[in-house]
């Protein structure tokens, strides 16, 4: 048995972050960086919790949440949708697996301005382009994942003589579940990411909105503040998104 | 003629078809959505104009230098993060979860420190391309079997040699794979920032036809910027398949963007 | 049966010489002591000689290899070649490994020139020399074949080619065979003795295999379960050239059984190593 999350590995993180703090602080305590560019750490953590507790702040989480929460709604029903038809569709599937993974690939975010003509400056524009993020993966995985049950299963399917909908109830859904869960939650990533990405922009929205405000106010110690936060809240919602997905496959 | 190609393009054709159709047909007002033939024309005309040049030589700029850093950087570290296995443990969830923020929004920053310039967007797009291509790196090395190692060992290779022709290409593949991640985050990382805040660079003259409303040149610059993107990508995906043809599906992890 | 120094018929000088050889595995931590691998371990090897070590799964044979290979450091006694102590890989000493070792990154061409590429002999000779080599083991239109597209034990002739065209004084051989099939291993049993006689070489081969033993070798060791020492040695006498039909004469036989009856209450122990660790794993 390997020992994943030994002790003395967690320490060490903790241990390099500190060390860093430290020595940014000391840097720019002796002149090293200039103050007008980076804000002392000491003085981030406070303005952190302030801004943590605010109002404000706890808004435009929702709206981003909003935001995300629609278009991933959007991207997992169409996204599962379609990898389904593409899976019962070998033909189709083929044809179509290498377009898809190629817009994958490609800067679909470079798109906005197309988004912003045709549905205004509105969340509904990053709804729309969240969605069309996030769908990608799902229709990949999905089809994946039909694709990789195994034919042995299959076969012991068709040895029990269910029918159509039973097969797909009690053999095909449950063997597919694990990777279709891989590519939602790769989806709801990348919705996340677009998202603010898109907010920061356009500048309307929720977290997204809020650095690209504090960036506009001159101000050091917000602009330092907003972006921790969105950070923090970025990397706390692929780690729990990711814990799910564990809970969920196991 | 394969079935896949064809339906391939049949879709395509039937795609760009209805957008024509759409387009001309006066449901979706034409201002915000111009029929393809209108787009493909202000495409010509764009490129026949000269300050296009320019906008294209600034972007290219941004994203070599970007891009140039970011695998300097990247190699530097990732490779000795390969090569201990506590290192690497105690790095992989920082480069995880740092690299899957919208590193978008750290451009105030760079703008603060580096000025609206093109020194900017190389500073989004080398942070962009950093972590694919050092996770990546950081992977291959620690892929890398020992035994290579002490086979070449063995034979007599010194210690520079056991880099040169174990290492180098052993990894080289997967890095290639990571540097072509890297390219893709770094064009869209640079011209993402283009359009936020620029003087001059394809996003920025997206977002200027956007402001003007010459909605047709947008589209075609956008289209141009699309094609681009994927046709290099998958001119990288080739070039990979073809230096590891050698072994069975030899790809390096996708991280995100 | 003789214990102790490994004493010869063959005629020759000595070539390699193992002398009281202990080999640690270090601990975990500094107050660990760690695994005993080999115990004062003594083979002298004389020129032309074809010697095996046999010895129970587990027991030592790989350490023992890396060490005379020069590929660890930290262990006591001495390992000499022509006089000369080994510390390092010495370009006497080739070795050929347990695991599959061809770079797959190389066709088999370019993965038998790998030596001769760090000694900087030029091109033109490098290509001559590794196509001659693998002409003599057979691999002749298979040159610009990757090894992920050649079989196991084209593999293992590629990995022993690579090591042969370096002209070593001395071969080393890890259980070369021991993945292998047996039909493959004993044709390639079979072309290792054709070619160790052209070659006239020097070989020390591990292996667990007993028949593989007697087939190729002048003399066979026989090491104890972990920690692997000496237990017995064994001329095998049969006439050179040797083919596998060696395998059904009495004398033959009476080998075999010979070392068997060593060797199994060896193995019987390192089993219950084995078990001992997997209940303390347990608990
Ligand atoms: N790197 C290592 N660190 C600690 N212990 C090791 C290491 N390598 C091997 N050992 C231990 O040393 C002992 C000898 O290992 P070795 O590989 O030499 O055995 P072997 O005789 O070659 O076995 P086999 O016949 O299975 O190849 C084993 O008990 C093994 O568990
Ligand atoms: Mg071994």
């Amino acid at each position: 048995m390997k020992r994943r999350k030994a002790p003395p590995l967690y320490l060490a993180r903790l241990l390099l972050v500190l060390t860093l703090l430290i020595l940014l602080e000391l840097a720019i305590r002796i002149g090293l960086i200039n103050r007008f560019f980076v804000v002392l750490p000491s003085e981030l953590i406070p303005q952190v919790l302030r801004d943590l507790v605010d109002r404000e702040f706890l808004t435009l989480v929702g709206i981003t949440f909003y935001e995300t929460a629609a278009a991933f709604l959007f991207a997992s029903v169409v996204g599962v949708g379609i990898g389904y038809l593409l899976w019962r569709s070998r033909r189709l599937g083929v044809a179509y697996e290498p377009l898809i993974a190629g817009l994958f690939a490609s800067p679909i975010i470079l798109l906005y301005p197309i988004f912003l003509v045709i549905f205004g400056r509105t969340p509904l524009a990053i709804i729309a382009q969240g969605a069309i993020f996030g769908v990608l993966p799902v229709i990949l995985f999905t089809r994946q994942a039909f694709a990789g049950v195994s034919p042995t299963l299959l076969k012991v399917a068709a040895s029990m003589n269910l029918s159509t909908r039973d097969r797909f109830r009690y053999i095909l859904l449950p063997a597919a579940a694990p990777t279709i869960f891989t590519g939602l939650r790769l989806g709801l990533t990348y919705i996340l990411i677009g998202v603010v990405a898109m907010e920061y922009i356009v500048q309307i929205g929720g977290l997204g909105k809020l650095v690209a405000e504090t960036s506009l106010r001159l101000s050091t110690d917000e602009l330092y503040s907003g972006i921790t936060l969105v950070v923090a809240i970025s990397v706390l919602f692929i780690y729990l998104t990711q814990r799910v997905e564990n809970a969920v496959r196991r | 003629m394969n079935q896949s190609l064809k339906i391939q393009l049949g879709t395509i054709i039937l795609v760009l078809a209805l957008w024509e159709v759409l387009g001309r047909s006066g449901l979706i007002l034409r201002e915000i959505f111009p029929p393809f033939s209108e787009v493909m024309t202000s495409l010509v005309e764009l490129l026949a104009s000269n300050d296009m040049w320019l906008h294209i030589i600034v972007s290219a700029y941004e994203i070599g230098w970007g891009f140039a850093i970011g695998c300097a950087l990247a190699l530097l570290v990732g490779a000795p993060l390969g090569t201990s296995d506590y290192l690497y443990r105690l790095f992989d969830p920082l480069f995880y979860y740092l690299g899957a923020i919208p590193k978008i929004i750290l451009l105030p920053i760079f703008i603060l420190t580096l000025g609206v310039g093109v020194e900017s967007k190389i500073g989004i797009a080398a942070l962009s391309a950093f972590f694919p291509i050092a996770v990546n790196t950081a992977l291959a090395v620690r892929e890398v079997k020992p035994i290579f190692v002490r086979a070449a060992r063995s034979l007599g290779a010194s210690r520079g040699q056991i880099y040169s022709k174990i290492y180098l290409p052993s990894t080289f593949g997967a890095v290639l794979s990571g540097m072509r991640l890297g390219l893709g985050v770094a064009i869209t990382g640079a011209l993402l920032a283009e359009t936020s805040v620029a003087q001059a660079g394809l996003g920025f003259r997206a977002i200027e036809f956007y402001a003007q409303f010459r909605v047709a040149e947008m589209y075609a610059l956008i289209f141009l910027i699309f094609i681009f993107a994927l046709l290099l990508n998958a001119a990288l995906a080739r070039l990979i398949q073809w230096t590891n043809r050698y072994q069975i599906g030899g790809d390096g992890r996708a991280p995100f963007s | 049966m003789q214990s102790g120094a490994a004493q010869t018929t063959a005629e020759g000088k000595t070539l390699l010489k193992i002398q009281d050889l202990s080999f640690r595995y270090p601990g975990e931590s500094a107050d660990e002591l760690g695994i005993l691998a080999l115990e004062g371990i003594e083979v002298d090897v004389r020129e032309g000689e074809f010697v095996s070590i046999v010895g129970p799964s587990g027991c030592g044979k790989s350490t023992l290899l890396s060490v005379v290979g020069g590929l660890v450091s930290g262990f006591e006694g001495s390992v000499s070649i022509r006089g000369e102590e080994v510390r390092k890989p010495h370009p006497d000493i080739g070795v050929v490994f347990q695991e599959d070792s061809t770079f797959p990154w190389r066709n088999a061409l370019r993965n038998v020139e790998f030596g001769l590429e760090l000694r900087g002999v030029p091109k033109e000779e490098r290509r001559r020399r590794a196509q001659e080599i693998l002409r003599l083991f057979g691999l002749e239109g298979f040159e610009q074949r990757f090894p992920g597209h050649l079989s196991g034990g084209m593999k293992q002739r590629v990995a022993i080619a690579r090591t042969l065209v370096l002209e070593p004084e001395i071969l080393l051989m890890d259980e070369p065979f021991g993945a292998l099939d047996e039909q493959t291993r004993i044709i390639l049993g079979e072309e290792l003795l054709r070619i160790q006689q052209e070659l006239r070489q020097t070989v020390l081969f591990i292996t667990h295999n007993i028949q593989e033993s007697i087939m190729l070798s002048d003399r066979v060791v026989i090491l104890s379960a972990r920690p692997g020492r000496i237990k017995a040695v064994m001329d095998v006498d049969f006439p050179r050239p040797r083919d596998s039909t060696l395998i059904s004469s009495t004398h033959f036989a009476e080998l075999v059984g010979k070392i068997w009856a060593v060797l199994r209450d060896e193995s019987l122990k390192a089993f219950g190593q084995d078990s001992q660790k997997k209940e303390a794993n347990n608990a």
